[in-house]
């Protein structure tokens, strides 16, 4: 397993936002996290990076606790709302993940190569506040993909990207598969993550639902038919 | 330490930070008052019966130094005020603590990024003024190594300057942290000189309500007011009459506290 949560508690007052939550994700897996709005699944990315504390339980990403830093070497991260700011131009903003990720040769390469998987060479020299949101969150993705990452944690994806984004976004993360990476996505969007996707978890009220691959846990049904029984009882 | 990552993020607080359009202002300002302090001086130079004991451009030098190190501090707010809460508020900070880097070099990263930047703008203020007196005065300007030397003390002084900044900025919106802050140095600055060379004999003596919060001041929280006092004795060539052990240690502890109050207040947005 390249991710393994075990018993974690996390509420914010007296709500739950994660109750006794276990998951296993393995190695090499693509992995869809599913939950109504509020169930939790951003709250288990950010605590999967550390960036909130869990009251209770452990998590570690190749078996090193998530709250060393260690274990976030090798993750490429799409936040949410993927946001940097304004005054840098999407170059600068490639530098700057490029830097952190720890490449000192061969950057202007890399970000050649993400600028043209993500089909933003042409806005290399803009400024982020001159980008729309489509833009922003091709920038975002172009971000995830620089370094040498082995897990890839994306959060909601597929938002404010348009059609054609949204297949080129699927046929990136397809590639990925190829390579061998693990992606842990977190969507509302059932039918692309079904695309994408073999294994999933849905979350409801903090609390896991259900947890396996998609096609032995759907069967005939389609993945929304799934999740909306799944929510509903 | 990653000092890889310590390094990059220290750039960008630099790129960030010099774009603060206060900079902008205040070097106008600057100007204005290099401008100003040397015609006031050359006027009072051309008053028959006046002497000045150093050159009259040595002289404009340390009124300069004066103006401009009080404005130090004030800078320093200014830019410590935006500094982890501009990343906070645009949503910054999580994308960066998603790196492999841990919070304290984050922070140590910020806070001295920032922190340059003020130091750089000083001591550019400082060569302006030096130039300009000296070409005014035909040259006749000694550069006492001393003002220099105070470049030390000063860094330090922004240092802990921005960090007290940063702390408050996490509990309070941009303008109340601004004013915070101002009256708190305000107030440390007055408890520092106040009991800042009362012998401990008379420390505790006559305790009302006013003196037991300057007391509290003047020993819970960094000695600005004194390390103030330092940066311009060593700049005036003048001698030192703090035990510069004793202010270590106190700054060490003092602003270690704050530092470690500052994890645990960011860690406690985090929740």
């Amino acid at each position: 397993m390249i991710i393994e949560a075990k018993n974690i508690n996390k509420y914010y007052g007296s709500t739950y936002a994660l109750k006794d939550f276990s998951l296993g994700i393995p190695k090499g897996s693509s992995f869809a996290l599913l939950g109504p709005n509020g169930a939790g699944k951003t709250t288990f990315l950010k605590a999967l990076l550390d960036l909130t504390p869990v009251d209770s339980g452990e998590i570690t990403i190749n078996g090193i606790s998530s709250l060393s830093e260690k274990s976030r070497k090798g993750i490429g991260y799409l936040p949410e709302k993927f946001t940097f700011f304004d005054y840098y131009t999407v170059e600068g903003v490639l530098i700057f993940y490029g830097k952190m990720k720890g490449i000192n040769k061969g950057l202007a390469e890399q970000i050649e190569a993400v600028v043209l998987k993500t089909k933003i060479t042409e806005l290399q020299q803009r400024k982020v506040k001159t980008l729309s949101k489509g833009q922003m969150q091709r920038l975002g993705i172009a971000c995830m993909l620089m370094g040498d990452n082995d897990l890839l944690l994306l959060d909601e994806p597929f938002t404010g990207l348009d059609p054609i984004g949204i297949k080129d976004l699927k046929e990136i993360l397809r590639g990925l598969q190829v390579e061998g990476k693990t992606l842990l996505i977190n969507s509302h969007i059932l039918s692309e993550v079904e695309q994408i996707c073999d294994q999933m978890a849905i979350l409801n009220k903090g609390e896991l639902v259900v947890e396996g691959k998609i096609t032995e846990l759907a069967g005939d049904a389609s993945l929304e038919d799934f999740f909306y029984e799944k929510i509903k009882s | 330490m990653n000092w890889n990552k310590i390094y990059v993020i220290l750039e960008n607080t630099m790129a960030k930070e010099w774009r603060n359009r206060f900079l902008i202002f205040l070097f106008i300002l600057t100007v204005a008052v290099i401008l100003l302090v040397n015609v006031v001086m050359d006027y009072i130079g051309q008053i028959p019966g006046i002497l000045l004991d150093a050159t009259l451009a040595n002289k404009k030098l340390y009124i300069f130094y004066y103006i401009i190190n009080s404005w130090n501090i004030f800078l320093a707010i200014i830019m410590g005020v935006n500094c982890v809460k501009s990343d906070l508020n645009e949503g910054v900070y999580g994308q960066i603590l998603s790196f492999p880097v841990k919070r304290i070099e984050y922070l140590l990263s910020r806070i001295f990024g920032t922190s340059i930047i003020v130091l750089l703008y000083y001591l550019l203020s400082i060569l302006l003024a030096l130039s300009v007196f000296a070409f005014s005065s035909e040259g006749q300007v000694f550069i006492d190594p001393g003002l220099f030397l105070s470049l030390a003390p000063n860094f330090i002084l922004i240092v802990t300057s921005v960090t007290l900044t940063v702390l408050i900025s996490l509990f309070l919106p941009k303008i109340s942290a601004l004013i915070t802050t101002f009256v708190l140095v305000l107030l440390i600055s007055s408890s520092n000189s106040s009991y800042g060379d009362l012998g401990t004999e008379y420390l505790f003596n006559d305790l009302s309500f006013f003196k037991s919060v300057g007391l509290m001041l003047h020993f819970i929280l960094p000695h600005i007011g004194i390390i103030n006092g330092m940066a311009t004795d060593i700049a005036m060539g003048r001698d030192l009459y703090v035990s510069i052990g004793w202010e270590i240690l106190h700054l060490g502890l003092t602003l270690g506290a704050i530092f470690v109050l500052l994890l645990l207040a960011l860690r406690k947005r985090e929740t």
